[in-house]
């Protein structure tokens, strides 16, 4: 695992925040994503960062 | 860790959780108020009236920008007092009659605006948070407001009072920062609650009992807003003492200026009070140029918060690299991101940076007028004092409270869940409240639904706009339910032991770097007396010579929803005012 | 038994004091937010001047 759980779980909250807040930057250069669309990225997003922490033999840093 | 503050100040440590308590019990109530509005304002579910939606507002303003914030104040301060000097209250049941008042006035007042559920009692005060006149509650609601005032003062008297007899043990020594910070917070609380005590014991009171018939909106509207601006710096100074005592020990560092943190708060004092008219920019009878000066003063009020952004982020920094940090970026990564006091601290002031630039927008004259009294504001509150200020305190709950009862906290990973739930859950509900503001939906308002209009959405729908709201509020709900439990358990948690002691460490620049002139209280004083005076003594004789004192005779419209056809009477006479 | 709830305050590895600290990664952090700010108020420009026309010209014959 290459992140700590508390790390984790901060990184989670920064995507969906993130997300959240460039959907509406970007809807006002009239790049609009549909609802369902965002929540896909951000389903797709969080499993990615899941799969990037969990899948690999390296201890957590401790710090 | 046997060196806790219980155990230094056992009964300062009692009266603090007496405090944190009382703030609690607010915010629980708050937040359940909170929780209902999310979801009937976007009809998503309805289980009250439209009627009974404004005294849910009322009380979910009062108890959580007026009791939970405060009551958490006067706890702050009182850790931060006895920590600095050392030292008890000269007398204790002086400190014990003040947080007796302050209940008192919070009782009173709570009292008024939860009896207007029920038509058993005729008691009502659905007058939201600022009470603007000609909206008229019972006078139990502002005789509540005042004795709690009275209790906040009291509490800054006896506050000083412990620094003076410090001061005799103690001569020639600067005050140490912690006790400056309670001592001029103290000074703008003084100087801008005035405002609202005249409006009520002059104005409100005695036309609400009915002694006076009449009343001036524009005047008491105004001295709302002198007091209505400060008090947000009221709400945010406990935070900022928390940023610059508590946080560089939470990240392993110390606080990098002492001299910087004197100044910030002493420019809180200068600057918090002649700016509230930028509250009025679209109140007829203030004339421009004195909205004009508010704004200039606003936009110097900017400084404080930035000097606190560079002199807070040091302070961390020093942490992290006291703990290996390295690079330009790198050492965000040796913060204790695991602690929930310093996650939800950081998480917090993250928050505050870019709400402040919703707040740059609410204060430039021009841009103001695109989202005054639309949901953008709403948003803008919560997002500072709701995050900034709410989760700052949460956060320093997770380290204080085990200080205060000498009991570990319980379950220090649901903590930190909890503190980036209300991460979450505020960008949730603020970016639809923005979003929603700009489009022009009102704030304070139980049904923004309209017949034969709908919203131009720019981006997305207002169903989506509404989900996203209610969905947001929700999670901040369960966050705050959830550090309402690890409160409870954390004091029934006996038999164990912090995991920290009190000790605060030195700052790296002391004291002894900055000038004695910014201990000296009494010139702060008197140049924020001059800055009020220009920036209200004009207004305000012209708003008395226009209007009167009393007022052009405006007659009351009292919040006591009796029955339809008086409702309909009161728009039918505000009616006839107009096309009069 | 170690339950998450156990460890202490992490105490730093070593100390640096005020002369050989400079806040490189502050300066860094604080350009950054400057740079958001600046896009935020061109934001800001699209949002109020571009998104909105201009109020239009009503007259109310009393």
């Amino acid at each position: 695992m290459r992140l700590t759980f508390p790390r984790l779980l901060l990184l989670v909250a920064l995507l969906i925040v993130i997300l959240v807040e460039l959907r509406t930057v970007l809807a006002f250069f009239e790049i609009e994503l549909p609802f369902a669309a965002t929540i896909a990225i951000g389903i797709v997003g969080i499993v990615a960062l899941l799969l990037w922490a969990f899948l690999s033999n390296d201890a957590p840093s401790e710090r | 860790m046997s060196n806790t503050f219980v155990d230094a100040f056992p009964k300062q440590a009692r009266l603090i959780r007496q405090a944190f308590l009382t703030s609690f019990v607010a915010l629980g109530v708050g937040a359940l108020f909170g929780l209902i509005q999310a979801l009937h304002r976007t009809d998503i579910f309805r289980p009250i009236e439209s009627t009974t939606y404004y005294t849910v507002l009322t009380g979910h303003g009062v108890f959580l920008v007026i009791s939970f914030t405060i009551f958490f104040l006067v706890g702050v301060y009182q850790w931060a007092v006895t920590e600095s000097l050392e030292r008890e209250p000269v007398d204790m049941r002086f400190t014990w009659g003040w947080y007796g008042l302050m209940v008192l006035g919070t009782l009173l007042a709570a009292f008024a605006i939860l009896a207007g559920f029920t038509d058993a009692i005729d008691v009502s005060a659905d007058v939201l948070f600022t009470f603007y006149a000609p909206l008229q509650g019972h006078p139990l609601f502002y005789i509540g407001l005042v004795v709690f005032v009275v209790g906040t003062w009291l509490a800054g008297a006896d506050w000083f009072r412990t620094w003076w007899a410090w001061k005799g043990d103690n001569p020639g020594k600067r005050i140490p920062l912690p006790t400056f910070m309670v001592l001029t917070t103290m000074i703008m609380w003084y100087i801008s609650s005035i405002g609202v005590a005249v409006a009520i014991l002059a104005f409100i009171l005695p036309w609400s009992i009915g002694l006076v018939e009449s009343i001036n909106p524009t005047l008491t509207r105004t001295l709302f807003w002198y007091f209505g601006h400060p008090v947000v710096y009221f709400w945010l100074l406990p935070a900022y003492l928390l940023w610059y005592i508590l946080l560089p020990k939470l990240s392993g560092g110390r606080l990098f200026s002492d001299p910087l943190a004197r100044v910030v708060f002493i420019l809180f004092i200068l600057l918090s009070t002649p700016v509230g008219i930028h509250h009025q920019y679209l109140d007829p009878g203030i004339a421009e140029g004195f909205k004009f000066i508010a704004m200039t003063n606003t936009m110097f009020l900017l400084l404080p918060s930035l000097l606190t952004a560079f002199t807070v982020v040091a302070s961390m920094e020093h942490g992290a690299r006291q703990r290996g940090g390295e690079g330009y970026f790198g050492w965000l990564k040796s913060l204790p991101w695991r602690e929930p006091a310093f996650t939800g601290m950081a998480l917090a002031g993250l928050v505050f940076a870019f709400g402040g630039f919703t707040g740059i927008v609410n204060a430039g004259m021009n841009i103001n007028y695109l989202v005054h009294n639309s949901l953008w504001v709403p948003g803008h509150i919560h997002t500072q004092v709701g995050t900034a200020v709410a989760l700052t305190f949460m956060a320093g709950s997770y380290w204080l409270v085990p200080q205060l009862t000498g009991n570990r906290l319980v379950g220090r990973s649901v903590a930190l869940f909890q503190v980036l739930l209300w991460f979450v859950g505020i960008i949730f509900m603020t970016n639809s409240m923005y979003r929603g503001g700009l489009i022009g939906m009102p704030r304070r308002t139980a049904e923004p639904q309209y017949d034969g209009f709908d919203f131009e959405v720019a981006a997305g729908s207002v169903g989506e706009l509404n989900a996203q709201l209610a969905l947001g509020g929700v999670l901040l709900f369960l966050s705050t339910m959830l550090f309402l439990a690890l409160m409870l358990l954390t004091l029934f948690n006996h038999d164990s032991e912090p995991i920290d002691e009190r000790s605060i460490p030195r700052p790296l620049s002391g004291p002894e770097d900055s000038p004695p002139v910014l201990d000296n209280l009494k010139l702060w004083v008197a140049i924020a007396a001059v800055l009020v005076v220009l920036a209200y003594s004009i207004p305000l004789a012209s708003i008395v010579s226009r209007g009167g004192l009393f007022g052009p005779d405006v007659s009351p419209f009292p919040v006591f929803i009796e029955s339809i056809g008086d409702a309909r009477f009161v728009l039918e006479s505000i009616l006839a005012g107009i096309t009069r | 038994m170690p339950d998450g709830n156990t460890h202490e305050l992490s105490a730093p590895d070593r100390t640096i004091e005020h002369d050989e600290y400079d806040p490189l990664g502050t300066v860094a952090l604080i350009l950054l937010y400057f740079v958001i700010l600046v896009l935020m108020w061109v934001f800001t420009y699209f949002i109020e001047f571009l998104g909105n026309d201009p109020t239009p010209m009503v007259l109310v014959m009393a």
